[in-house]
């Protein structure tokens, strides 16, 4: 089971991704299909929030790596926020923590696209 | 006085619904071996990519197609074995892509495999044609400090 939460902050010009949930082979579709759709529609500066998230496998993790391509064609950027233990030694296993910005909060990482 | 082995057997319908189920079925046999719990989500975590490969790969979403999974341990070891009889390829043959390859290709295959070596103590693949191809994997039981 996962939710995904879109919410835009105006202010700062950034939209927030929240996920909660386990994101496996079963669901990654969903995440990828909201990603492309947000990037399509000219959302390129992104946080994922993953403070709620509390699984995910390299079906996710591919999706993180697609947006951040199609992000970076866009010159836009993916900033990535609360990765808990789990999820982050995922990240760390695979490299892909220095593939990524990952901030503590979401106050950080939209602060982050501010700079 | 030898080590009492304990094993267990799950077959489910090829399709990545049922990777829920493989999870719990998986946790609950590191739970038993008394494995510590982050050793428990790296263990969950290989065998869903297993089977997600399985799955998606051997299978090419088939849901009529059945997925096996054999799990063992004693005092020193969980052992799990992921079989299928679909598309045989031995992803443990293969080097996982590297970060720069993962940045620069289109396609990220491979990052299965690259989790699933990292994440167990040893990995392994019997191949046979058409009949059956089962990746065995294995890791040490190191208990929580406390139990």
């Amino acid at each position: 089971m996962m939710q995904i939460e879109v919410i835009e902050d105006e202010s700062q010009h950034v939209v927030i991704v929240g996920l909660s949930g386990r994101m496996d082979s079963s669901n990654s579709r969903a995440f990828e299909e909201k990603m492309v759709n947000l990037i399509q529609a000219g959302k390129t500066r992104m946080v994922v929030d993953c403070a709620q998230l509390q699984y995910i496998s390299s079906a996710g993790l591919r999706v993180f790596l697609m947006a951040a391509k199609q992000l970076t064609m866009a010159k836009g950027k993916l900033i990535l926020a609360s990765l808990n233990d789990d999820v982050r030694q995922v990240f760390n296993l695979t490299g892909f923590s220095s593939i990524f910005q990952i901030c503590d909060s979401r106050e950080e990482a939209i602060r982050n696209h501010g700079d | 006085m030898a080590a009492i082995e304990k094993k267990f057997t799950l077959k489910f319908p090829s399709s990545t619904e049922n990777l829920a189920l493989v999870r719990e079925f998986v946790t609950g046999i590191g739970k038993q071996s008394q494995m510590n719990t982050a050793d428990i989500s790296k263990l969950e975590l290989a065998v869903d990519e297993a089977c997600a490969n399985v799955i998606e790969h051997a299978y090419g979403h088939d849901i009529s197609k059945e997925v096996i999974i054999r799990a063992t341990f004693d005092d020193s070891e969980v052992r799990v074995s992921v079989i299928d009889t679909g598309r045989g390829f031995d992803p443990t043959k293969v080097d996982p892509p590297t970060l720069e390859q993962l940045i620069s290709q289109r396609k990220s295959g491979g990052l299965g495999i690259r989790l699933i070596k990292s994440l167990m103590d040893e990995v392994s693949y019997e191949i046979v044609p058409g009949q059956k191809n089962e990746l065995h994997m294995s890791k040490k039981i190191r208990k929580d400090p406390a139990g």
